[in-house]
């Protein structure tokens, strides 16, 4: 049998605050297999981008186990993990605002230490397929939110990722630009066979992925699929 | 490397972070300062060191080779002191034998026995002519010279023209001009070279001697010269009982040789004792076996040259009386004839000590001696003080086989007058040193303090970089380039700006004597100043200990920039 790509099981989060620890959500199982669509709704605060950057390595959990591909998270470097089988989209896009888009793409293959030809074709390859081969050489502070957010797809993909975390891909993005955005998301991540992580609060998005998870009072729902 | 590309993306000043780059540029300033400030002083001291030191070296010279106290109880000593009255005019038997004046005739040679034809009769049934030795020594096969430990001053007029490029220029160097050219058979092997090619060459022992500039100043020679036994034979064979005795009366040798008459001296009282003659081989052995013991003669014996003066005669027989191992034990007569004369000695004359091969002691002229004995102290080596440490290795490699505990070396900073005074710049520059490294380790606290703001600002792009894949070692590495780059970039402008303070050194400190009324570091005490270079060990001493104070400041910042929290600072 295929082991998922990423299993959780049992894990919660639980935070230790001045009086008592504060469950943020305890309990919680789910596997991401290839190519699966995934969404995670709920209100905010209920810890969805803290679920994302568990399952994404960046957080650890309090308890309970992760595997990847098969294999118990602590045994692995986590580093060449969020390099090479992870692409990460921030609500908030987190690029480096003084270097320029191609440099953007680039950066988790420089810190691969990978850099060849082929990625650079590769990352010029993302730039027309997400639109600005005009903006190549643009400094990411110039950019629009919208372009921004594309730019955070390219270098989410450059590495050739098994999935994508996308955390409120459009939260910061009006609905005019959002649209075109989630479009593009979801185009590429087909066209590039990539398992996406969605963690969004609105609900016409979180349907558009194959299972719909809810996370509520710190407990995960299985919607729909 | 996008650690260093980053770290130089941090590293340039930026509008939107005014607080990193007004820190930066303090950090950048006082490093520069304190590598002006440490290179200027630094430098400047060595100057006046290095004039020092010139001044004591053109008395003492870089390093001499001294006899040590062992050496004067020795009976080496006081074979020199022998050797001194010697004649060294060449008495090669055999070069009278192979170029003999029309004239020549052995039968009327001083040097050989009165009543050689008695003596040939009486000895021809017994198969050992004194031609059969002649012939052998005629033949040149017979290394009967070559042997010889000996040692005798070689003193070289004037060395102050230019390094020699021929050996006619060579020989000229070393005052051997006048010298016939067979004699010269010791430079055959010296090629028109530069004198550093015929220092290594020495060094090598593949070559007997060797000279060097000499400073104009010092109205004294310096030569330098290697004596290489070659294992051919030794005079005083160790782990024997046997005795010679000899005393020293009225600028004469005196031996207690029983035969031939003419030597039958009594001893007087004995000046020194060789202890160690070999019971089978007396004390001049040679391996030679066509010289070796000689039925009814006895064991062939070389004898110093002066003896010749005594009426000592080439064949002359005598025996030693050698005391018995035990008590009460008889002692044993062992039988010898002469079979040559020998330069001896280890020679310590006027201010120097030279040692040299026989044949360069047989082919130098006596009247080249520097007009008499003074008190000995050693033998000048002129080298570059860069060069003294693998002189002295060298030296005491080659001496090992000859007398190691006799003669040793000493540096002009080891000089009884001059030890005190380099142990207390040593320790003076070792106090300046630790202050340094002090100051610069103050300076590099603000390159802490500014990666440490850095890393506060720059938290976001760290979590980015850490969402991406980089590793805490990659972070750390950011940070310590970062302060490597700050630590370098003002310790090179410092050492820009110290080689221009040095260039005007003079100008500078004589407007700063104007502006305070008096001479600021006076003549009379420090010597002339003059433009200053920068120093070298200080310069590379600044830039390393900076570098190392700096690249720990990054560090220490990196430990903060490795424990941001990822989630928190990208959710931030």
């Amino acid at each position: 049998m295929q082991h998922p790509l990423i299993a959780a099981d049992n894990i919660s989060k639980i935070f230790e605050t001045a009086d008592e620890p504060f469950t943020l959500f305890e309990e919680i199982s789910l596997s991401i297999y290839a190519h699966d669509t995934i969404s995670c709704v709920g209100r905010s605060g209920e810890g969805k981008s803290t679920l994302l950057h568990i399952l994404g390595t960046i957080e650890p959990a309090t308890t309970g186990t992760i595997s990847i591909q098969g294999k118990e998270l602590s045994t692995l470097p986590v580093e060449n993990l969020r390099n090479s089988l992870f692409g990460f989209i921030f609500q908030s896009f987190h690029l480096l605002e003084d270097s320029d888009v191609l440099a953007n793409i680039l950066l988790p293959v420089l810190i691969a230490r990978k850099s060849s030809p082929y990625y650079t074709e590769r990352a010029h390859y993302l730039i027309d397929h997400v639109g600005l081969t005009k903006r190549t050489a643009t400094k990411t502070k110039f950019l629009s939110g919208g372009e921004k957010q594309r730019v955070a797809i390219a270098r989410a993909l450059i590495m050739e990722p098994h999935i994508i975390f996308a955390d409120e891909p459009t939260g910061n993005l009006d609905s005019l630009t959002a649209e075109p955005i989630v479009e593009l998301l979801f185009n590429t991540v087909r066209a590039e066979s990539t398992a996406l992580f969605l963690v969004t609060h609105q609900q016409e998005l979180s349907k558009m992925c194959q299972k719909q998870y809810v996370l509520d009072k710190g407990h995960l729902t299985l919607f729909e699929t | 490397m996008y650690e260093l590309k980053t770290a130089f993306s941090y590293l340039v000043p930026r509008r939107g972070q005014l607080s990193i780059s007004v820190v930066g540029s303090i950090a950048v300033l006082v490093i520069l300062a304190i590598a002006w400030l440490v290179l200027v002083f630094f430098s400047t001291t060595e100057g006046f060191e290095r004039r020092w030191s010139e001044k004591i070296i053109s008395v003492l010279g870089p390093m001499q080779i001294v006899p040590t106290p062992p050496y004067y109880s020795s009976p080496h000593c006081q074979l020199d002191l022998f050797s001194e009255k010697m004649n060294r005019s060449a008495q090669r038997l055999s070069s009278k034998l192979t170029s003999p004046s029309p004239s020549y005739s052995l039968y009327d040679d001083p040097a050989l026995p009165p009543d050689l034809e008695q003596w040939y009769e009486s000895h021809a049934q017994d198969q050992h002519p004194i031609f059969t030795i002649s012939q052998k020594l005629h033949s040149e096969k017979v290394p009967w010279r070559t042997f010889e430990s000996t040692v005798s001053h070689l003193c070289i007029p004037n060395l102050q023209s230019a390094p020699a490029q021929t050996l006619s220029q060579y020989t000229s160097l070393l005052g051997l001009s006048s010298i016939r050219k067979d004699e010269m058979d010791f430079l055959k092997d010296i090629s028109p070279i530069e004198v550093e090619t015929l220092l290594q060459m020495a060094y090598d022992q593949k070559v007997d001697i060797l000279a060097r500039d000499y400073v104009s100043a010092i109205d004294q020679i310096k030569v330098i010269t290697t004596h290489k036994i070659e294992g051919k034979g030794q005079i005083i064979p160790s782990g024997t009982k046997a005795t010679l005795s000899l005393c020293y009366e009225n600028n004469q040798l005196i031996a207690n040789f029983k035969t031939p008459s003419s030597l039958s001296i009594p001893l007087t009282q004995p000046l020194f004792t060789i202890l160690s003659v070999s019971l089978h081989r007396p004390i001049v052995l040679l391996k030679n076996d066509s010289l070796a013991y000689v039925p009814g003669l006895g064991y062939p014996l070389l004898l110093s040259k002066h003896m010749r003066k005594q009426g000592v005669r080439l064949l002359d027989r005598g025996t030693f009386d050698v005391a018995g191992s035990g008590i009460g034990s008889d002692p044993l007569t062992i039988p010898f004839y002469v079979a040559g004369f020998f330069d001896s000695g280890i020679l310590p004359i006027g201010s120097r000590l030279a040692i040299t091969s026989a044949r360069a002691v047989i082919a130098i002229q006596p009247e080249l001696s520097p007009g008499g004995p003074i008190a000995s102290s050693g033998l000048i080596i002129d080298l570059p003080r860069k060069d003294l440490a693998s002189f002295e290795k060298k030296f005491h490699r080659s001496i090992e086989s000859i007398a190691p505990t006799l003669f040793t070396t000493k540096r002009f900073d080891q000089h009884e007058t001059t030890i005190e005074l380099y142990h207390q710049l040593s320790s003076e520059k070792t106090l300046f040193r630790l202050i340094s490294c002090i100051i610069i380790a103050v300076a590099c606290s603000n390159i802490f303090s500014m990666l440490f703001i850095l890393a506060h600002d720059r938290r976001k792009e760290i979590a980015i970089l850490r969402a991406l894949g980089a590793t805490k070692k990659s972070i750390a590495a950011i940070f310590i380039i970062a302060g490597l780059g700050v630590g370098l970039l003002g310790s090179l402008l410092g050492s820009g700006l110290a080689t221009v303070t040095l260039h005007y050194l003079p100008e500078l400190l004589s407007l700063i004597g104007k502006m305070q009324g008096q001479e600021l570091l006076q003549q009379t005490l420090y010597g002339e100043i003059g433009e200053q270079s920068l120093s070298l060990p200080t310069l590379l001493f600044t830039i390393f200990s900076i570098s190392i104070t700096s690249a720990l400041a990054g560090g220490l910042a990196a430990v903060r920039a490795c424990r941001i929290n990822v989630s928190q600072a990208l959710r931030g």
